[in-house]
């Protein structure tokens, strides 16, 4: 059992640290007995963070358009979303701790 | 130390409890805490994001939430609360921190998709600012003493403990002394009042059986030395002439 597994819910946003040892951000889209679909780093502050400048804003409109089409998480996987790191998936076995 | 609130308590009691059991402290299996495991169950409909790079943290809300001022003062109130309260058992040793090699300059939490956000509210107060920065980005390590703390002292220093521990038996001890003294004076003012009233009465029999043998002695009409010149005479040897001189003034 991953500790702080019970803090992965969909929308919430928080970091966990990896069995590499790297730190990452994640914003759950979706996850199941053995996957984590997220938002990474780059994608909450590109597309969620509230703190955004007017030519920001744009881009994250526009981001988040994409997102609305693929209302399919299956899509959201294949998309251009994830070519450009906004979206990342994980096997659970990957994940040392969800830090909060 | 000083006294706790209400919130407060909860915060620490919180912070006990998600750094194990006291058998896993003992053992040396203290499960590192942090910020906003302590603040989690507050943050369920607000997006809280900590800026590393540009020393900003802001919260967010949905536009349409009810309330939002009030629930704002509320988010504003839990996060000074903690932020202040580690700072407190960090400066007084019941709990340590470690600063860990969290490469994000941005730290969101909580949630993060609003469908309408409102505009966020950045923290003002530098001080604030920095202290949560400070414990975002550290692990915290409560003690046992903080155990102690919250599950046996009841949010009293040992110190503060054992000065009452102290005051109440002396309390006790003061209160055994003074209850010895009054029962000590009620037997005492007792017992004198009932001897003053039995000596009265044995004063007031010795009275009545003087004057009983008063009245006795008057009712016969004798006196008590019939013969006093006698007594004389057998009293005290005189001389022939002195005897003599006595019978002529004899009338």
């Amino acid at each position: 059992m991953i500790k702080g597994f019970e803090l992965l819910k969909t929308n919430h946003a928080g970091a966990m640290l990896l069995k590499s040892g790297l730190t990452t951000n994640y914003g759950v889209i979706s996850v199941n007995d053995r996957k984590l679909l997220y938002f990474t780093g780059k994608g909450l502050r590109e597309i969620w963070s509230p703190n955004l400048t007017s030519p920001e804003k744009e881009r994250a409109s526009s981001l988040r358009k994409i997102i609305e089409a693929e209302k399919n998480e299956e899509n959201l996987k294949t998309s251009a979303l994830k070519a450009d790191g906004y979206i990342d998936e994980i096997d659970l076995d990957e994940i040392e701790r969800v830090i909060f | 130390m000083r006294i706790f609130s209400k919130d407060e308590e909860k915060i620490l009691i919180r912070l006990d409890e998600l750094a194990g059991t006291k058998k896993q402290q003992e053992l040396g299996e203290i499960n590192p805490v942090n910020l906003y495991s302590l603040i989690q169950l507050k943050l369920n409909d607000a997006g809280f994001v900590v800026d590393i790079s540009n020393n900003k943290v802001t919260v967010t809300f949905e536009k349409n939430l009810p309330q939002k001022s009030a629930r704002l003062g509320e988010l504003q109130l839990i996060i000074v609360q903690s932020v202040n309260l580690l700072k407190l058992l960090e400066d007084k040793g019941y709990i340590y921190t470690f600063k860990k090699d969290i490469s994000l300059d941005l730290i969101p939490f909580g949630k993060y998709n609003f469908e309408t956000p409102s505009s966020p509210y950045t923290f003002s107060d530098k001080r604030i600012v920095d202290l949560v920065i400070k414990y975002s980005t550290e692990e915290i390590y409560p003690t046992l003493e903080l155990n102690h703390f919250v599950k046996t002292d009841n949010f009293q220093t040992r110190e503060s403990a054992r000065f009452n521990k102290q005051y109440k038996r002396t309390t006790a001890a003061l209160s055994v002394a003074m209850a010895a003294l009054v029962v000590n004076i009620v037997f005492n003012v007792y017992t004198n009042f009932f001897k003053s009233l039995f000596k009265r009465g044995e004063n007031k029999g010795k009275a009545t059986l003087q004057i009983e043998n008063k009245n006795y002695d008057s009712s016969k009409n004798k006196p008590k030395f019939d013969k006093p010149k006698l007594l004389i005479e057998d009293s005290f040897p005189m001389d022939s002439l002195t005897r003599e001189n006595a019978k002529n003034k004899k009338p």
